[in-house]
Formats: structure tokens, C-alpha cells, sequence
């Protein structure tokens, strides 16, 4: 064993450069989930401390994140890593043919890669602990955490982050060399200097079966629509990358043949003076480059490792595209709602207790009613306890109950039940995305905290749409702690023709009535504002799968110092060389937004169906064409830099002659 | 300095070779590889290059064929000081003028037999004489494998592709390092004849450089290099010739 930590060490030293990539993500990697493992547990903290049940806001948000986060960390260090180890099919053959058994080349890698892992991660998770705190004014403006709140990161933390990327460490390293393991050593050795483009039968299927399931969730809107609809929607853009990522180097080498098809490269005839049968002398190449031609060529001979790049470059399009657009078009179907449910045409925000009735007395008012939102907690799973306090408390959701200001200023479209019976002060009404996701109906009963620890069976009295804008709970003025709900909306209705009458009088009267259409977009920008810290959370997550993108682009670039060596010796210019690169970073980029678009557009289709009944991605073309221009942007920006870098290297480097 | 000139007698020169030096660093010291040679070649000879190991026969071939820069000295060809030139007028000249064969094939990997032989023309922008190049792949005896990969060739197959593609593109020098180094008797005897007889169809000057007496029996001069330095040469000599003379300069 210690010949091999030896052997290991060594090889390691060596192979430093393309290790190094790995060690970077595997840093960036441990920072990120420290990160977030850090918040999870504040959040367990908070939810522990907490007199009040379903205390559990920082806990849902950070779980929801981390969720999104260890599936896109896993994705992204399998591939670095792969590419990190690519280049050293070579020795490991050799190690191979002259008869290093399978065991012994897996215990090398491992022992290799651990090594790496052992420098990187240590030092990500210190560096993620000390960032988390730097987000808690983001998180304490958004409610989440109260003001001044540090966290404290916990061994529990460092121990899960060990865990995740210790085994996608070992697991992606032994799928690595399984080309070297599994075959004979002269298999191993041809398959060393050459990539296939096709993939295994159970590779296949995999991919199969992930895009027939993201195409599944995508469709999940025709079935269920809401809240529910768009969350199975949503799902199948991380489906739909991951089967590219499986079938890569089919789609990578599937494109760049499409590519020179659609060029045409040729091979014209000529005749034996070498002038063009068809066209007297003219280029063989149908009027492409021989830098469009190499690259495109090079994309098709390396569809393996590019698909190491082209798949984050891939999730970082079609997450950010998810991410734009399902908030975009969340808000919209929250402004759709709202704005169908009023019956208000004037609001008077953040009114005092005694408004309401001088509202109501004012000439010209057809009715009014008091919206407030009062902080509560209710049960959603029915599941006996377990008394494990904050495995107990998941069961509770945190929810705000909306106050009702009565059917004559907000009417929401009722789909079964009575509003007419929220007088009571034991009853509550759902909205249809409540009601899919608690499972319950009307008749049912729902357990409702709300003000002094005091659990209400509420009786489920209707349900009804809207819930986006108007909020899942409607309880009436009755229902315990609504009357003393802070920040009430007035919500007032006047006679036909009297709106400017009755504004005038209300100002005159001290008060600032605003018309509706303001007033849902001080509701638009309240809700951006929690969208904000969601965004902020994902820009990360592409922050990182970016520079993922790039290192992996620089490793795979950095590996064919001996084909550009070869190129100089038989022609190619540094213009030429370049204008490869550029062709090969844009043709990189290119296919990432493709296949990133595939991705995500049937996620978007089935959201937009599911929250607003049609087919849009919510986004404009800005958007799109950005988020294109980073894709591309980083292909390139990786791609030209690292190739003229190691050309100049190439040519600055002396090498004496063999004899 | 010893400037030994071609055989054929002609004053033309296609190659030559004035008082070049090339030294690498080696430490804080530098080895002197190449050592004040001179050297000129008529169009059609072929020449081989002989010497022991790192006597700096690779070196000298490099800096002919312009993959390495002299430290001094110049080096023309057809005409052309190839010092004068830019980097990338080098390349040009080069993808036009001189064909090289390398020891190890230097085959792209990702590339077929086709697509190898034809890099030249590609990054020249021209086209291929598809019948030149079916004879070239027929003689080489390569008809019916243009669309393999390289890892799908046995060796002597590869270093017929790296010859078909020095061929192609009708170069006025052809140079080659160890042509048939990787090969065995058979394959090389079978290399060297396509090499040498499809030179001499089309008029090119050919300097190879090899360790196999029997190879270098095939050119019409033989050089001697020792130390960076002519140690010698030998016209139109016998198999047995060129041994006793490696033999002797070995002592």
C-alpha cells in the first residue's frame, strides 16, 4: 500500500496541472455546500430554539437550495474529474501492459484523486463556513432570520460535505479508468489515443429513460395544474441536462457531423493537374476555412471531453433560463390573479385600526373590507409525531393566513365551497394549490397555529384560485388573531363614476388612497423582492458551474499540446490556429445554448401552462440573447486564450534533438 | 568547416546549408549540437545523414526543414533564405516547399487516413490531385483505408500515411527522420522503396536520416555527422561500405 501512496504522491506531482482543476472545483465545491450546510443547520437551530412551531423559514429555503445544489455539485466534480484523470489514460494502459492488475489501477486513482481531495476540500469547507455569515442581512431582510443572526457552522456540516464529495470522488474516479479496468490491455491502449463517440447500451438507456421522464414532468401541467403542475414542470430541465449529460458525446459528435455536413467540406474532384473538375482550381473546402474545418473536425474527434464543457455550459443556460422565467412568470400569473379578484378599484395601504369606518362613512363608498396577512403555522403532513423536535416540526409549514375583506372588494374564483362561511371563526378556505399539495378538500380539517401557541382545527369551507396573489389560507375576521393583524389594507369599492369623489374626500380626510393597479404593484414588488433572494442563491450555483466550464475548457485545451505541435509542423499559422480555437470556443458555446434550450423550454412551456394557461418561456429576447452571450462568451474566453497560451509555450520551449 | 556538396554535379542547388550552428541549453552549460555545417544539395539527390546518437543529425534535419531556428548560420531552399521569413512565412513556405516525414508518424489522432494526408492542402486552402493521391495511396499500398483512424493502423501503415502526406502536396524537399525506425525488415525494405521511387518520379530532393546501413544505401551520397561536425561522406556506397565506415568512426 505504501508503494502505491508512493506511486500516487508522485503521479500526482506530475500530473499537477490538470489536478489542479479538479482541486479548484473540489474547493469552490466544499465552499458552496459548506455554505449552505451551514444555513441548513442554523435552521434546524432556529427552528429548535423557536417557542412558536413552524419557526421553519431559513430551514425550508436552505433545504430547497441545497437540494438543487448537491445535484448540480455531484454532476459538476464527476465531470472535472473526469477530465482532470482523461489525460492520464496513457499511463494508466501502460501501467496496464506491463501488468498493473484492474484493483491495483483503481487504488492508484483513488489514492490520486484523495490526495487532491484531502488539500481542496478541508479548505473549501473552513472558507464556506466563513462566508455563510456574510449572508445573514440578506436573509434577516428577508424575514427569514431575525436581525443580527450569526450562524454557526457545526462538524455535522463538514462531515455531510466529506461525505457527498468523498463519494462522488471515488465514484466518479472508478467510472474514469473503467475503460482501462474493463478492457484488455490492447483494447485499453487503442481506446487511449482515440475517443468513441457512441455510448454504452446502459448509458443509452439511462439517457433514455431521463428524457422520457423530463418529457413526462414537462407535460405534468395537462394533468395538474398550479402550484404542483409547475413544480413537475420545473423538474424536468435538470432531467432533460442530465440525459444530455449521459448521451454527450453521441449529441457532441452528432452536431459537429451535422456541422461539417452543413459546411461541406467535400473533397471536390480534380483532375490530375489539380485544378477542380467542377470549378477550375477553386478551394477544396466549399469556401469554409481550414480553421472552420479543423475545429469542427476536432469537435467530432473530441465529443467525449468537450462533453465535459458543453454540459455545465448546458445547465448553467438552462438553469438561469428556469430561473428567469418561471419568476417572471410566476409574477405575472400573481398580477393575472390579483388583478381578476379585485373588486376594489381604491386601497388604502397600511391603514390604522380606525380607517375602516371612516372609509365606510365616506360618500360615494359601495363597500370595504380589511386585507391583512397574519403569521401562522400549518400542519401539512398528517403523519403521527415522532417526537424528534425538529423532524416534528417539518410537518408544520410556515404560512401566512390572509385576512378576508369580503367578496364585494375581493372576489376570488371560488371552485368549490362558500366564502360566505369564513364569518366563522373556525373556518378556512384553500386555495386549489394548497389543496393539491395538503391533499385535502372541502369538509376536511386543516391544524392552523395561529397567536399564543393556540392550534385551530379549521374547517375547510371552500376552495379557490389565486393563491399566487392572494395568498393559500383565507380566513375570516373572526378566526383567532386576525383582528390583531398588523399592516391591514383597506380595500374599497365605489359607486359607478365616484372613484376620483371618493379619493378626494379620503385624502382630504388624512388618508392616501391609490388606485388598484398601484396597489398590485406594490403586492408585484413586495414579491419580486422574495424572487430576489432565490436569484441571488441560483447566480451563485451558475457562478459556479461557470468557472467549472472554464476550468474544464482550459484543462481539455491544455491536453492537446502535442495535436497543435502537429499542426505547427505541418502548416497551420498562428492566425489559423486561432481562428480554430474561435470556431471551436464559439462551436462549444453554441451547442451548450442548444442543448440548454432543450433543456429548459419544455420546463417553461409546462410552468407558463400550468400558472397562466399559456405556452411562453416568460422571458424577452434580452434574456435569451444574454444569457447566449455568456454561454458563448465563456467557450471562447476559455477556449482562444488557452490555446494561444500553450501554442506560444509550444513555441517558446527548447527541445533538444534526439541525436 | 567541411562543405560537402552533391554529386550530381550540377551548380543548382536545391539546398543549402551555410555555416549553421545550434546549441540547447544544458544546465548552466550548453551542448554544442550543430557545430559550423555547410552543406549543398542538388534538386533530385536524395542524401542520407548519418551518425551516432546525438551526433546532431535530428537537429541538423530540423533546422533545414525550419522546425527549429539556427543560433547562426543560413539555410536556403529552392532559393529562399528561410531566415528572412516570418514565423508564419515560414509555415507557408514549408506547407508549399518541404515535405517531412517524422520518426513517430506524428498522425493527428482524431483524424482519418484521408484527412491526414490532405492537412496540408487543407491548411493551404488547396486542393487535392485525387489522382496523385489514389497513386500515392496505392503504391503505399493504403488503397481502401483512407477513412481509418490512426489507431486503427499497425505502425509500418502509419509511417506510410506521414509519407503519402509528405508526398502530396508535391513538395521540392522532402526530409525524413528515421522513416522506417518503428518498422521490421520487411516493412521498411517495402517503405523505402514507395519513399524513393515516387521521389524520384517527381524530381524531389530527399535527405533522410537513419541508424540502417541498408536504408542508407538506397541514397546516392551518404554524410557522416559526428559531434555536430562532417565527419565524411561516401557516393553511391554498398551496405557493407557504410558499416565499415560507421564501424570507424565508432573507434
Amino acid at each position: 500500500m505504501s508503494t502505491t501512496i508512493a506511486f500516487a504522491r508522485s503521479s500526482a506531482w506530475v500530473h499537477r496541472s490538470s489536478l489542479l482543476s479538479g482541486s479548484i472545483t473540489l474547493f469552490l465545491a466544499a465552499l458552496l455546500l459548506s455554505a449552505t450546510g451551514t444555513w441548513i443547520q442554523s435552521g434546524i437551530s432556529l427552528a429548535g430554539e423557536s417557542d412558536a412551531r413552524g419557526d421553519i423559514g431559513l430551514l425550508s429555503v436552505a433545504s430547497s437550495f441545497a437540494g438543487t445544489t448537491v445535484l448540480v455539485v455531484i454532476v459538476i466534480v464527476a465531470s472535472v474529474l473526469t477530465q482532470s484523470l482523461r489525460p492520464r489514460a496513457g499511463q494508466l494502459t501502460l501501467l496496464r501492459t506491463i501488468g498493473a492488475t484492474p484493483k491495483q489501477i483503481r487504488r492508484l486513482v483513488i489514492t490520486e484523486v484523495l490526495f487532491v481531495f484531502a488539500l481542496s476540500t478541508p479548505l473549501g469547507i473552513v472558507a464556506g463556513s466563513l462566508l455563510a455569515p456574510r449572508v445573514s442581512r440578506t436573509l434577516a431582510a428577508s424575514g427569514l432570520v431575525p436581525p443580527g443572526f450569526e450562524p454557526a457552522s457545526s462538524p455535522t456540516t463538514a462531515f455531510g460535505v466529506l461525505c457527498v464529495l468523498g463519494g462522488t470522488v471515488i465514484l466518479s474516479s472508478l467510472l474514469a479508468v473503467r475503460s482501462v479496468t474493463r478492457q484488455s490491455a490492447a483494447e485499453a491502449k487503442r481506446a487511449s489515443t482515440v475517443e468513441s463517440g457512441s455510448i454504452g447500451r446502459s448509458r443509452r438507456v439511462g439517457a433514455l429513460v431521463l428524457a422520457g421522464s423530463g418529457i413526462a414532468s414537462a407535460c405534468a401541467p395537462l394533468v395538474v395544474g398550479g402550484i404542483a403542475g409547475s413544480a413537475g414542470a420545473a423538474s424536468s430541465a435538470i432531467l432533460f441536462v442530465i440525459a444530455i449529460a449521459l448521451a454527450g458525446p453521441v449529441l457532441v459528435s452528432g452536431a459537429a457531423r451535422l456541422t461539417e455536413q452543413v459546411v461541406h467540406d467535400g473533397g471536390r474532384p480534380v483532375d490530375g493537374g489539380g485544378r477542380s473538375v467542377h470549378g477550375g482550381g477553386r478551394p477544396l473546402h466549399g469556401g469554409n476555412s481550414p480553421a472552420f474545418i479543423l475545429a469542427v473536425r476536432a469537435a467530432r474527434g473530441h465529443s467525449r471531453r468537450l462533453t465535459g464543457a458543453i454540459v455545465p455550459l448546458a445547465l448553467l443556460f438552462a438553469l438561469g433560463l428556469v430561473q428567469i422565467g418561471s419568476g417572471a412568470i410566476g409574477a405575472r400569473a400573481g398580477q393575472e390573479q390579483l388583478e381578476s379578484a379585485l373588486r376594489a378599484n381604491l386601497v388604502i395601504e397600511a391603514s390604522a385600526s380606525q380607517d375602516l369606518a371612516v372609509v365606510e362613512n365616506t360618500p360615494g363608498v359601495q363597500s370595504a373590507g380589511v386585507s391583512a396577512q397574519v403569521m401562522s403555522s400549518v400542519r401539512t403532513d398528517a403523519d403521527e409525531p415522532t417526537g424528534i423536535g425538529f423532524i416534528d416540526d417539518l410537518s408544520w409549514e410556515s404560512a401566512p393566513l390572509t385576512v378576508f375583506a369580503g367578496e364585494e372588494v375581493l372576489a376570488p374564483n371560488v371552485t368549490d365551497g362558500s366564502l360566505a362561511e369564513l364569518d366563522d371563526e373556525d373556518t378556512v378556505a384553500i386555495s386549489t394549490d394548497a389543496a393539491t399539495m395538503l391533499a385535502h378538500s372541502v369538509g376536511e380539517t386543516l391544524e392552523i397555529e395561529a397567536g399564543d401557541d393556540q392550534v385551530v382545527p379549521a374547517r375547510i369551507v371552500a376552495t379557490y384560485e389565486g393563491g399566487a396573489a392572494i395568498g393559500d389560507y383565507l380566513v375570516g375576521s373572526n378566526f383567532p388573531g386576525a383582528a390583531s393583524a398588523a399592516n391591514q389594507d383597506i380595500l374599497i369599492a365605489t359607486d359607478d363614476g365616484a372613484q376620483a369623489d371618493v379619493a378626494q374626500a379620503l385624502r382630504a380626510k388624512g388618508m392616501s388612497p391609490i388606485p388598484t393597479a398601484a396597489y398590485v404593484a406594490d403586492v408585484q414588488a413586495d414579491a419580486s423582492g422574495e424572487q430576489s433572494l432565490s436569484t441571488g442563491a441560483t447566480l451563485l450555483l451558475l457562478i459556479f458551474i461557470g468557472l467549472a466550464a472554464v476550468n474544464t475548457l482550459v484543462m481539455i485545451t491544455r491536453s492537446r499540446g502535442r495535436e497543435f505541435r502537429l499542426l505547427r509542423q505541418t502548416g497551420i499559422t498562428s492566425h489559423q490556429l486561432v481562428a480554430m480555437a474561435l470556431i471551436e470556443g464559439t462551436f462549444v458555446g453554441v451547442t451548450a445554448v442548444c442543448l440548454g434550450a432543450l433543456s429548459a423550454v419544455p420546463a417553461l412551456f409546462g410552468i407558463s401552462w400550468a400558472m397562466v394557461d399559456t405556452v411562453s418561456i416568460g422571458v424577452g429576447p434580452g434574456v435569451v440573447l444574454t444569457l447566449t452571450a455568456v454561454v458563448i462568451g465563456i467557450g471562447i474566453g476559455s477556449v482562444v486564450p488557452a490555446t494561444y497560451l500553450l501554442d506560444r509555450g509550444e513555441r517558446r520551449s527548447v527541445r533538444p534533438s534526439s541525436t | 568547416m567541411h562543405d560537402i556538396s552533391g554529386t550530381t554535379g550540377t551548380t543548382t542547388t536545391s539546398v543549402r546549408v551555410i555555416d549553421v550552428s545550434k546549441s540547447y541549453p544544458n544546465g548552466p552549460d550548453s551542448v554544442l549540437a550543430l557545430n559550423h555545417v555547410s552543406l549543398a544539395l542538388a534538386p533530385g539527390s536524395i542524401t542520407a545523414v548519418m551518425g551516432p546518437s546525438g551526433s546532431g543529425k535530428s537537429t541538423l534535419l530540423n533546422c533545414i526543414a525550419g522546425l527549429e531556428s539556427p543560433d547562426s548560420g543560413r539555410i536556403i531552399i529552392d532559393g529562399v533564405d528561410i531566415a528572412g521569413l516570418s514565423r508564419d512565412g515560414l509555415t507557408r513556405f514549408r506547407r508549399t516547399h518541404v515535405g517531412f516525414v517524422f520518426q513517430a508518424y506524428n498522425l493527428v489522432d482524431h483524424l482519418t487516413v484521408r484527412e491526414n494526408i490532405r492537412l496540408p492542402l487543407l491548411l493551404a486552402g488547396t486542393a487535392p490531385d485525387l489522382a496523385w493521391e489514389n497513386f500515392l495511396l496505392d503504391a503505399v499500398g493504403l488503397g481502401g483505408m483512407e477513412d481509418r483512424l490512426p489507431a486503427a493502423l499497425s505502425g509500418g501503415q502509419a509511417q506510410r500515411v506521414a509519407i503519402v502526406r509528405a508526398l502530396l502536396t508535391r513538395p521540392g524537399v522532402v526530409f525524413a527522420d528515421e522513416p522506417t525506425g518503428a518498422l521490421d525488415s520487411h516493412t521498411s525494405d517495402e517503405v523505402l522503396e514507395v519513399f524513393s521511387t515516387t521521389a524520384k518520379a517527381v524530381g524531389q530532393t530527399v535527405v533522410l536520416v537513419t541508424h540502417d546501413a541498408s536504408v542508407a544505401a538506397a541514397a546516392e551520397q551518404v554524410l557522416f555527422l559526428t559531434d555536430g561536425q562532417w565527419a565524411g561522406h561516401l557516393v553511391s556506397p554498398s551496405p557493407a561500405e557504410i558499416t565499415a565506415r560507421v564501424m570507424e568512426l565508432r573507434k
